[in-house]
């Protein structure tokens, strides 16, 4: 696959930058936010300058995953106010299907039982 | 080096803006991957430079990051044609020579380009799509969905591709013994 990389860096160059799309397109397509079918794929296969960009931007996004995959994995710290801060932080969560029923039944009951 | 290390300061000895060094940083970045054969200390060295010029003409440049992926690969490039012939590769084992890029030759930059123009001229646009999802890692699956076809057409045309790309390196191979025939019969008469 290094020669088909090589290929697309070097057998279309386009120094002038002819319809290429803007940055935030190709940093889309490297985060995969594009819709299937976008003609910016056609693009960078045709464009050397744009598919060193978009690897580029590649890189960059998995470095980004890994960086907040690493975040994630971090131990929790055995500080007192870390840990204060843990138990006063009560996440709200969103109530299962049938608890959501339930609550609004019991809702429903107390607001026409008077 | 790390890319922290990378000192990245203007002609006065300040530090670059931000937008400047976050663009430098992931273009050095993007170099050391794409070139693990060129030491991080000469991408490091010119990812320096490159934020210096930068941070002169910053008011001319539109896209600092764009501007900082052109610069720094047209840097790289100049730099492995200028400067391949006085490094020596070190060891003699195809493995090293592989990671050392030490077929980099006249030559062979020719016979780079003839298959290239090759693979240019038998690659559909559609084809070259394919391949660049293929490189991706992507699957039959994933090609289907990107070109809106079922899945069997995603199979079919991935095996065309891969196909076509076969042709071309099997005429690409046909040509070589002829050319290392003649190299060979002009050492012997040298020795």
């Amino acid at each position: 696959m290094d020669l088909i990389n090589e290929f697309f860096l070097e057998a279309f160059p386009n120094p002038e930058r002819v319809d290429c799309p803007p940055e935030e397109t190709l940093v889309a397509l490297a985060e995969e936010r594009l819709l299937p079918g976008d003609p910016t794929l056609l693009h960078v296969a045709s464009c050397s300058e744009c598919y060193a960009e978009y690897r580029g931007c590649c890189l960059e996004f998995q470095n980004k995953l890994q960086a907040g995959f690493e975040i994630g994995k971090k131990e929790p710290s055995m500080k007192w106010s870390s840990i204060a801060a843990d138990l006063r932080t009560e996440v709200p969560t969103r109530p299962k299907p049938l608890q959501g029923v339930r609550l609004w039944f019991t809702a429903f009951r107390r607001r026409y039982s008077r | 080096m790390k890319r922290r290390e990378l000192h990245l300061i203007d002609a006065n000895g300040d530090p670059v803006s931000s937008a400047i060094r976050f663009a430098v940083e992931a273009t050095f970045d993007y170099s050391v991957a794409e070139h693990p054969e060129i030491d991080r200390a000469i991408l490091a060295n010119m990812a320096e430079h490159l934020a210096v010029s930068m941070e002169e003409n910053k008011e001319s440049i539109a896209s600092v990051r764009r501007y900082a992926y052109a610069a720094m690969r047209g840097r790289v490039r100049d730099w492995l044609r200028t400067k391949e012939a006085t490094e020596l590769a070190v060891g003699l084992g195809p493995e090293l020579d592989k990671c050392a890029r030490g077929s980099y030759s006249f030559q062979g930059e020719v016979d780079r380009k003839i298959l290239f123009e090759q693979m240019r001229s038998r690659l559909s646009e559609r084809d070259r799509q394919i391949l660049l999802l293929l490189q991706s890692h992507a699957g039959p699956a994933d090609i289907a969905t990107e070109l809106e076809i079922n899945y069997e057409a995603a199979t079919k045309a991935k095996q065309r591709v891969l196909e076509r790309l076969a042709e071309c390196f099997h005429a690409a191979r046909k040509e070589k013994p002829r050319r290392y025939a003649r190299v060979k019969d002009l050492t012997k008469e040298w020795i």
